[in-house]
């Protein structure tokens, strides 16, 4: 019945999670298609010095926090060098924080957080997982918990793990934690896990933002504190906000979960972001995917003559396939019904979204429905000229000529129709 | 152009296959980018038998963004604002979510499609969300006098006949 199934059997369309996770996620800092590839080589001398520069006062760093005591004017002189190390941290809405709220709520965007949020304000950091090497040189405030490996392999094997966290009541400055699962750009939420919330009523959110004049990720899902510092100590400059959000209380009677959610929606609508709901395997397939099509750029732009790959799909066409793969979207998005690789073949011979377009409604291109075999990649050919999904019931005759006469009768006849059938029924 | 193309096999479709209880075209032949539907009030319903216009209002860069919805015969529902624009998680891109509470899978994307909307503004009246209230009258009848609600909805079930 449906005249756009989400999933034609034989279409490999991309999982729409896919779409979510390109935007949110990042598993490459370069993509070799794009300008910026080109403007970073032109950069590299530049950045190099500045890295050398930069490194020398890293330990100036070092010293600063072994001989000024921990405090406003540590923080002060840290923050000035950060900035100059092209860190720049700036906090905004501070005096809007409830005072109440003791445990704060950050997102992560990178594996610098936790040296940004003590740059940004005097805090205890709880990190479950892994607490950054870098970040653990600089700052010794972190929440230990007794059984840290134990915590660990039961947060691998279930996301709401209970961790039994608490608060002191002598505790003066706030304690953050980040419950998300991933470290996203920014430009969404992961899910949160629920322990941060089995300890306090009331959470604070604040969310952390980057920018950076040339778009560069500030991290990668694979990536270390190590690799992050080394790209910004290059970079001329990024600059992460900490933005204080509204506090979020619990619901009476409700459990840490339903907290973790709560907390989770509002925080995502503030940041005007979407959340992320999405599995482990499908951060897997999305990586693996994303992994290919950066090798299959990485051989275009890295040699634009002869032939760049085997795959008989692709065959001896000049075209490089990821422009093909990007209008072969283009042309399910209009028309999600036809198999990829039919769409795939035809973008070849016209290397023309509206010509593929026109192709397949005008009935010029013919496919078998039939799923590919995964061994031809699939070369169509033969069968049915017929785009839509064949159906089994007697069809009303349809052409454009007749026009809006027909759509008007059939307007007039359904509501006969249920005139009839309301008055059989209800007597008037 | 993409969009009409796809506004001409989405047609197509709906006119060789169309789902039951509604009719949905082009109201003239040649703006394919205004349409006129009519939508039957599902069985077991409080609009069970009527049947209601609505007008839909394309973009010129659909698909990537939904039409534009409203219903042109009288309603009262808790998901239907005052003037008819219909309030449902399909008609909003993934990127604007007002109340905070759709998921994206819910929210308007190419591979959506006219029939798609127009089956879940059938089901939206068999089951309103009181949670988005776009009507709060009718949101707070709809919870707390559905007699009153049922009564409403029978007079503009009649209404929309034609038959008072």
């Amino acid at each position: 019945m449906a005249a756009f199934p989400n999933h034609h059997p034989s279409t490999p369309v991309r999982p729409r999670v896919f779409q979510q996770l390109d935007g949110s996620l990042n598993v490459h800092r370069i993509v070799f298609s794009s300008l910026y590839a080109l403007l970073l080589i032109v950069y590299f001398p530049f950045g190099l010095l500045l890295f050398i520069v930069r490194v020398t006062m890293l330990l100036q760093a070092f010293i600063i926090l072994s001989i000024i005591p921990t405090g406003v004017f540590q923080r002060f002189l840290l923050r000035i060098l950060f900035g100059v190390m092209g860190l720049v941290v700036v906090t905004k809405n501070w005096k809007r924080r409830n005072t109440a709220a003791r445990m704060l709520i950050a997102n992560k965007i990178s594996k610098l957080d936790h040296i940004v949020l003590h740059l940004a304000m005097e805090c205890t950091t709880i990190s479950l997982v892994d607490v950054p090497l870098f970040s653990s040189l600089f700052y010794h405030t972190h929440l230990k918990t007794e059984s840290l490996n134990e915590i660990e392999e039961a947060l691998k094997k279930l996301p709401e793990f209970d961790v039994d966290v608490s608060i002191p009541d002598s505790a003066a400055i706030p304690y953050v934690a980040q419950p998300e699962s991933i470290y996203t750009n920014g430009r969404s939420l992961s899910q949160f896990n629920v322990w941060p919330f089995t300890v306090e009523d009331i959470v604070q959110p604040v969310a952390l933002s980057w920018w950076r004049p040339i778009d560069i990720p500030f991290t990668t899902l694979d990536s270390s504190d190590f690799t992050d510092l080394c790209w910004t100590l290059f970079l001329p400059l990024t600059i992460v906000t900490m933005t204080v959000l509204p506090s979020v209380d619990a619901d009476d009677g409700k459990g840490a979960s339903d907290f973790a959610k709560k907390a989770n929606k509002k925080m995502a609508s503030l940041m005007n972001v979407d959340v992320l709901k999405v599995s482990k395997q499908d951060i897997e397939m999305w990586k693996s995917e994303m992994k290919e099509s950066h090798s299959l750029m990485r051989k275009a732009f890295g040699s634009d003559t002869g032939p760049l790959i085997s795959d008989s799909q692709f065959s001896s066409m000049g075209t490089p396939p990821p422009e093909i793969e990007r209008m072969t979207y283009q042309v399910i998005s209009v028309l999600p019904h036809i198999p990829a690789h039919v769409i795939r073949k035809d973008l070849m011979k016209t290397r023309n979204v509206d010509v593929t377009v026109t192709n397949f409604l005008e009935g010029r291109v013919k496919f078998d429905p039939a799923p590919p075999s995964s061994s031809s990649g699939g070369r169509g050919g033969g069968g049915g000229a017929v785009p839509q999904p064949q159906k089994s019931k007697p069809k009303e005759k349809f052409s454009l000529e007749e026009g809006n006469r027909a759509f008007q009768e059939r307007k007039k006849s359904l509501l006969e129709n249920a005139r009839k059938r309301y008055i059989a029924k209800h007597g008037q | 152009m993409a969009a009409l193309k796809r506004l001409i096999q989405e047609y197509k479709e709906l006119t060789l296959n169309p789902p039951e209880g509604i009719v949905a075209g082009p109201k003239s032949d040649n703006n394919f980018f205004e349409w006129e539907a009519l939508i039957t009030g599902p069985e077991d319903s409080p609009f069970d038998g009527g049947v209601f216009a609505a007008e839909l209002v394309f973009p010129q860069d659909y698909p990537l963004n939904p039409p534009k919805m409203k219903f042109i015969s009288e309603i009262f529902h808790p998901n239907v604002y005052l003037d008819g624009r219909v309030c449902i998680s399909i008609l909003h891109t993934p990127g604007d979510d007002p109340l905070g509470y759709e998921t994206a899978a819910e929210r308007w994307s190419p591979v959506q499609s006219i029939e798609k909307i127009l089956l879940s503004v059938v089901s939206m009246l068999a089951e309103p969300n009181d949670e988005s209230g776009a009507n709060v009258d009718a949101s707070k009848m709809w919870r707390e006098n559905r007699d009153q609600f049922n009564k409403i909805a029978a007079g503009l079930v009649k209404k929309s006949l034609g038959l008072t």
